[in-house]
């Protein structure tokens, strides 16, 4: 690689020459050493490993993980444990009629399941058009807290991700992307007597219905039958975290 | 000529010694060889320039390296020895770069 340059090939040159004077010792000496520890750095890096170069804080920042990953590992092998010793215990009977009541249990909760039982028939009719979302959802909500276990408003199951918005061209009311039609029919399974008086509280949702200028007709019933579905989704980002007990 | 010879011999004596590096020396000595480097490359530059002085060369070989170490042990005292470490390889490797596109517009014109 001579350089081609001008007026500097004269000190370039020079400095390719072999001469040995004091300075170029000295820079000889400076350019050995810095072979030599470059190569010891490096046998050394190679040597050691992460551990051994390590500094303390990343040293401890390792160790930190691997307990937090022992910990973990430790509740996945206590929870799989004890999923097989239940497993193992009963006969096989028994664990299908356990698995299939878990099962059921969470269809109803899901909306995945049809559901029937006693509860209440409720029929809304607007004829002003003034009920809004926001007092259908406080509806579902009182009937919630008044222990509904299943709801269906008008063909829709109300699930836990169901949520309400203005109907299209913004009157009445929609229901997870459905437009309902009034009136407006909600099934619930759960205590008759108990949501029937949810329901009536005094400034409660049959207040504001009336208020609304509409009217709002509770019917209890022995046998309420929720036959719309929620369908199964599978969750994009949430996915069953061990739980301690297994 | 001495300079590449010198560099020779000190590999090949790394190499047959292969010393073992002593434990407290072990930050300082990566970040060092980085700093020398970052001389050479600045000499190395000068020397194209035809302002290359020999003892200038030196001091700062040296001065670079002291340095260096001197910050690298600053920060594992102040318990921020890692970021250190990794901001003085930066700006060095960032000086070398430099250098490095400087020597190559003078060798090669582009």
């Amino acid at each position: 690689m001579e350089p081609t340059a001008g007026d500097e090939p004269v000190r370039a040159r020079e400095a390719l020459a072999l001469r040995v004077t004091p300075r170029q010792v000295v820079i000889g000496l400076l350019f050995a050493s810095l072979g030599f520890v470059a190569v010891a750095a490096a046998q050394g890096a190679d040597a050691g490993g992460l551990l051994e170069t390590a500094r303390e804080d990343e040293v401890v920042r390792v160790l930190d993980d691997l307990a937090e990953r022992q910990v973990r590992l430790q509740a996945e092998q206590r929870a799989l444990e004890a999923a097989r010793d239940r497993l193992l215990s009963g006969s096989e009977e028994q664990r299908l009629k356990a698995a299939q009541t878990r099962a059921d249990a969470l269809g109803i909760l899901a909306g995945t399941a049809p559901a029937v039982g006693p509860g209440l028939r409720i029929r809304i009719v607007d004829p002003e058009g003034q009920i809004e979302p926001i007092l259908m959802l406080d509806a579902v909500q009182e009937l919630r807290d008044a222990g509904a276990e299943a709801m269906q408003l008008g063909p829709v199951r109300v699930v836990a991700s169901t949520w309400f918005a203005p109907g299209i061209d913004g009157l009445g009311v929609s229901v997870s992307g459905t437009a309902l039609a009034a009136p407006y029919v909600l099934l619930v399974i759960g205590d008759p007597d108990t949501m029937a008086t949810a329901l009536e509280i005094p400034g409660g949702v049959a207040d504001r219905v009336r208020t609304a200028g509409g009217t709002i007709s509770v019917t209890p019933d022995t046998e309420v039958l929720i036959r719309a579905l929620q369908p199964a989704t599978t969750p994009q980002y949430a996915r069953p975290a061990p739980s301690p007990s297994g | 000529m001495i300079a590449a010879l010198g560099l020779l011999v000190g590999v090949v004596l790394g190499v047959v010694l292969a010393p073992t590096v002593p434990l407290w020396l072990q930050p300082y000595l990566p970040i060092a060889v980085v700093a020398a480097l970052d001389a050479v490359f600045g000499a190395f530059r000068a020397l194209l320039d035809g302002v290359f002085d020999d003892r200038v060369f030196v001091v700062s070989f040296l001065s670079n390296v002291v340095i260096a170490a001197l910050l690298v042990f600053l920060g594992d005292q102040l318990g921020v020895g890692a970021q250190i470490s990794t901001g003085v390889v930066v700006v060095l490797a960032m000086r070398i770069f430099a250098n490095a596109a400087a020597i190559r517009r003078r060798l090669f014109k582009a």
